[in-house]
């Protein structure tokens, strides 16, 4: 049970935060286009848990020149919120994208604790025809854990690092695979811990397509022997209207 | 869509995975870092000692600028006025986990077994790399984590050379933390978390780190003496009676990057007050040894 009044109060700060960024913005701006919701099915290992099923859930929608995300990942008893904005910045290059994209995250269920973390970065996306695209994100990531017994949080700042790579080999398949120091909802109180990650994306009609992704977690970088510390594998359906 | 035009992007991807790869060693890969039981018995009659701490004696490192002054440390070992129970040697012994290094590192522990000190060593990640764990036991102790007791405080040996306790560790230690009744040290060679400044040289997971912290607290954990850092020592205060105290490298290094002195410590408890006193002794330019008092730290009762 939760029982500390301060550690109530930020956990319900941050979902408010969250829900106000990620929900009545989007809401009260009349999403034009490309609503979608992606469900997926996964199975999990962390560092509590070995090979759990897990539920994946996305929304995602554009808002003129912003792309709004916002997931809830669903692990035994860990639960992850994370919300992402991304603002595709004009761009007198067709093949060359700016966007610059704010990631919040809030994850929960063990020993009343709860994770914060916070990512501001800037991707430069490049684009060769229509089979190739890649991507270098880099930023700032700011994390927080609230520990009940703890007189304070512990806090950390740290840099954040993508690189992310996209092939169209044929016009309904998307593969995807990355590089980064987080995913959508694996963040670390550390960098060097890398996340590798790979996706195939079908589309099967206009407004249905399926999936499947993968990722690995690594405790450190070479030299040193390293843990997988979480992995997932999984499925996915999203519909699109 | 042509065949030729999907194989070429498949291709690329497999390229692309690979290049991912690359910041790891795919042979380095361990699923779960290896287990300990830490069922040793522990004593709980009580009274006040002293006992050594260092770190990062990185035998066989070879980057400019990297010195040791163990003949100094021995002289001042042997003057040292007070009984020192034992030393607890935090890790990184080796630079590169060879067999070479871990026999200096022996014989350096061998030097204070000589001197009636026994030594307890952890392991770090320059000990662990290429099946480093083998070597460490066969020349420093059979087991790469461990508890031990001395004088009512019960020291746990953690194994964190993977920068991660791995899941199996993580769930015996703190099942044995929480049933033992004892106040406790914990000893990491890297750092739980040590302020919002270490964005690299602390545990990977924040929900290990979150489940280790939650277990200081709660199983009367008052220290983890971790290193890694060489730089400096910091100390953090999770709360009045749980701290972290990054200990500073034994080796010294003059270098653009890194400037540090040879640096250990010496930890005493007073078992009436519930405190330790941290001392610091650094083998300085001039090749004196400076002494002061870093921290005095209030520790839990026993239950």
């Amino acid at each position: 049970m939760d029982t500390s009044p301060v550690f109530l109060s930020f956990k319900h700060v941050g979902c408010i935060i969250l829900m106000v960024s990620c929900l009545l913005v989007p809401l009260q701006a009349q999403p034009k286009r490309n609503p979608s919701i992606r469900q997926g099915i996964s199975l999990s290992s962390n560092i509590v848990y070995d090979q759990v099923p897990t539920s994946v859930t996305l929304v995602t929608t554009s808002v003129d020149a912003v792309n709004l995300s916002l997931g809830l990942r669903v692990l035994n008893d860990l639960k992850d919120l994370s919300a992402q904005a991304q603002y595709v910045l004009p761009s007198q290059i067709p093949w060359a994208q700016g966007v610059v994209s704010t990631t919040a995250h809030i994850g929960w269920g063990l020993v009343n604790s709860t994770l914060f973390d916070a990512v501001l970065a800037y991707a430069q996306h490049l684009k060769a025809g229509s089979l190739v695209s890649a991507s270098l994100s880099l930023g700032l990531q700011a994390h927080g854990s609230v520990i009940p017994t703890l007189d304070d949080p512990l806090l950390t700042l740290l840099p954040y690092v993508q690189l992310h790579l996209r092939i169209t080999p044929m016009e309904k398949l998307v593969l995807d695979t990355s590089l980064s120091t987080t995913s959508f909802f694996d963040f670390s109180g550390q960098c060097w811990t890398p996340v590798v990650g790979l996706e195939a994306a079908y589309r099967i009609t206009d407004f249905f397509s399926v999936g499947a992704n993968a990722f690995l977690r690594f405790s450190d970088i070479h030299p040193e022997t390293v843990l997988i510390l979480s992995q997932e594998v999984g499925v996915y359906v999203v519909l699109q209207s | 869509m042509s065949y030729s035009k999907a194989r070429f992007g498949i291709i690329i991807l497999l390229l692309a995975l690979l290049a991912g790869c690359a910041p790891l060693d795919l042979a380095n890969i361990e699923r779960d870092a290896p287990s300990a039981s830490f069922d040793e018995p522990v004593g709980s009659a009580s009274r006040s000692f002293s006992f050594l701490v260092f770190s990062d004696l990185h035998f066989g490192r070879d980057d400019s600028g990297v010195y040791w002054k163990h003949e100094v440390f021995l002289d001042w070992l042997d003057s040292y006025p007070t009984t020192l129970a034992f030393a607890l040697n935090l890790g990184d012994m080796t630079s590169d986990s060879r067999e070479i290094e871990y026999r200096m590192a022996a014989a350096f522990l061998q030097e204070l077994e000589d001197r009636g000190i026994p030594s307890h060593s952890l392991v770090g990640n320059h000990d662990v790399r290429d099946g480093g764990r083998t070597l460490f036991r066969s020349y420093i102790h059979a087991q790469t984590a461990r508890r031990f007791s001395y004088g009512g405080i019960s020291f746990y040996l953690l194994d964190s050379g993977n920068a991660s306790l791995g899941r199996t560790q993580l769930r015996t230690l703190i099942d044995q933390a929480s049933s033992d009744h004892n106040p406790k040290i914990f000893c990491s060679h890297i750092p739980f978390y040590a302020g919002p400044d270490m964005y690299y040289f602390g545990l990977s997971d924040a929900w290990e780190r979150t489940m280790l912290v939650n277990t200081m607290v709660k199983a009367k954990v008052g220290l983890v003496l971790s290193g890694h850092l060489h730089l400096t020592e910091k100390v953090h205060h999770f709360t009045e009676e749980n701290a972290e105290l990054v200990c500073a490298s034994f080796h010294g290094r003059d270098s653009l990057f890194e400037q540090t002195l040879p640096t250990w410590y010496v930890c005493s408890y007073d078992h009436i007050a519930k405190q330790l006193a941290v001392s610091q002794f650094q083998v300085t330019k001039e090749k004196t040894i400076s002494c002061s008092v870093i921290a005095v730290l209030q520790m839990p009762s026993s239950s």
